[in-house]
């Protein structure tokens, strides 16, 4: 994923897929709509590109992070939709806890001038 | 379990290539199709909402690619990095990698040095043609009904006893004896001691061997009252006293005294069927009485000097052997009774059962019994050894920091499977330092 506005490489590594577990736990999604999701969440903050997103979904379903099915969309059409497994829970949390402890310190280094 | 889950995915994902490749494709479709259908809503001409949807998405070669590299174990190129990475983090580190290096080679040295000897004396099958049909023949209680003389390394029968179990067994294809002695081969007043070996004719035969030059001991080499008829060489042998020439065949050895005709060279490797031994020269049983002063030894019923090996026959088994074996030996021993014998002794005598016992991997004359467990015990504690030094070259290792970072932070984050935008260390030699990302690195076995 890439911010629109700074060079990629200063994003944090990994937060793509911690955002893409996060995003998939509240509901089962196809890739389409997870971008989209996590886009307007952010409010266009956040642009996943397709060339990040499908990579990394394929990488979490091997994982086991993932488990995907094939369903009709809304527009009728056959797409894969993707559901947070048991493990990609405990996971998610790992990753939350773990994100949070670094932006909560990250946050009270540049409060502290 | 849960590496084990990926893994087994990964299999699975090698075996259902093209079901994967079609699933991939229509993801994409979808994909485009939606964002199409997207850009049409926010008032794009179809044509239009088509390029720009594509346009978005790049190149969908390289992207597929990235997606199924998901599914795959992990490329040269990775492991190639990985290697680099390993090599790159050994030379800055000497000292470790001096540490790890000798402790490791200490481990597996002495683990090899240890099997070979294991190997030797316990596991090494015979260099004979199909060792694994070979048996031994002697008594199933060995401390009881003997008495008389007992001369070389493995006295289990007579020469009398010898002969009833050649012409009484059912059992086997072939079947010999063989007894070890100290031949004198010196000339002119010398003497030179060497491995000698009785053979009855059925010896080489029945293991099976070819001459590696001229011929080997015959049945016919080994009638009673045979004179000086013949010796075989070992190999070895041939190359110390004659330097493998091969017209030595033909020319007489002196063997205590006497001369007796070279006929032939035992092929190279086979060192007789004695665990931990080797022979010189092998000569036939016959030849005994002529060979050493005739005190009789042949036909003594009391002089137990010979040792007794057979081949079973296909589809006989050892225990079939066994019991055929036990059958014949009262016929057998009442047979070769010594008039000399106490009673009580001539009593077990008679009574001695005859049995077959495994000698795939040569027959032990103590060699076996005094090292077998104390190696196994010794290659026990190296093996475990080896294991301790692993395990200390593996927390020396993983405490070592430059381990860790590097490997995490850059090495991993620029390998295929992270993201695709994300950061690129190594080409720009900049690291993210913060937090503990990634909390898990992929290891290249999942």
């Amino acid at each position: 994923m890439g911010l629109s506005d700074r060079a990629p490489d200063e994003l944090i590594p990994g937060t793509l897929d911690m955002l893409i577990l996060k995003t998939v736990s509240r509901e089962t999604m196809h890739g389409y709509t997870i971008a989209q999701s996590i886009q307007r969440v952010s409010r266009d903050v956040l642009r996943v590109e397709e060339g990040a997103l499908y990579p990394a979904l394929h990488r979490l379903e091997v994982r086991g992070f993932l488990g995907s099915a094939w369903g009709v969309s809304e527009n009728n059409r056959r797409a894969k939709y993707y559901t947070l497994t048991a493990q990609g829970r405990r996971e998610l949390e790992r990753e939350a806890a773990s994100w949070s402890r670094v932006a909560g310190a990250i946050a009270r280094v540049m409060q502290s001038a | 379990m849960r590496r084990l889950g990926a893994f087994y995915r990964r299999l699975l994902g090698l075996v259902r290539r093209r079901r994967l490749e079609q699933d991939l494709d229509d993801e994409l479709a979808f994909h485009l199709a939606m964002r199409e259908a997207d850009h049409r809503e926010a008032g794009l001409s179809p044509d239009s909402a088509h390029v720009a949807a594509r346009r978005q998405f790049g190149s969908v070669t390289l992207l597929k690619e990235q997606a199924r590299e998901a599914w795959t174990f992990p490329s040269f190129e990775s492991w190639w990095q990985d290697l680099r990475f390993a090599v790159r983090f050994l030379r800055r580190a000497p000292g470790f990698t001096v540490v790890t290096i000798l402790t490791l080679v200490l481990g597996i040295g002495a683990n090899a040095a240890i099997f070979q000897l294991l190997d030797a004396v316990r596991l090494r099958t015979l260099a004979v043609d199909h060792p694994d049909q070979l048996v031994e023949v002697h008594a199933a209680d060995m401390t009881r009904g003997r008495m008389g003389h007992f001369s070389g390394r493995r006295p289990a029968v007579t020469y009398p006893l010898w002969e009833q179990i050649r012409d009484r067994q059912r059992v086997f294809s072939g079947v010999f004896a063989w007894g070890a002695t100290p031949l004198n081969v010196g000339t002119g007043g010398r003497a030179h001691y060497v491995q000698g070996l009785w053979v009855s004719g059925g010896f080489f035969s029945v293991l099976g061997l070819h001459p590696a030059a001229g011929r080997l001991l015959l049945p016919a080499d080994d009638q009673v009252g045979c004179g000086l008829s013949a010796v075989v060489i070992s190999d070895a042998f041939w190359q110390a006293e004659y330097g493998r020439d091969a017209r030595v065949i033909g020319k007489a050895l002196r063997i205590n005294d006497h001369p007796v005709d070279i006929v032939g060279v035992a092929p190279a490797g086979f060192d007789g069927v004695e665990i931990g031994r080797t022979f010189d020269v092998a000569v036939p049983v016959c030849a005994q009485p002529n060979l050493e002063s005739d005190t009789g030894q042949l036909h003594d019923r009391g002089w137990w000097w010979l040792a007794v090996m057979g081949r079973l026959k296909p589809g006989v088994t050892i225990h079939e052997a066994s019991a055929q074996l036990e059958s014949m030996s009262a016929e057998s021993f009442a047979a070769t009774a010594p008039l000399a014998f106490l009673p009580d002794v001539r009593q077990a005598y008679l009574a001695t059962k005859l049995r077959a016992f495994p000698a795939q991997t040569g027959v032990s004359t103590g060699l076996r019994e005094e090292y077998s467990t104390p190696l196994w015990v010794l290659f026990g504690m190296t093996g475990f050894v080896l294991v301790i030094a692993c395990a200390t070259s593996a927390t020396s290792c993983s405490s070592a920091q430059p381990c860790v970072s590097e490997k995490w932070r850059c090495g991993w984050l620029s390998a295929p499977h992270t993201d695709a935008l994300s950061v690129n260390c190594s080409s720009k030699a900049r690291c993210w330092r913060l937090g503990e990302r990634p909390s898990e690195p992929e290891s290249p076995w999942y």
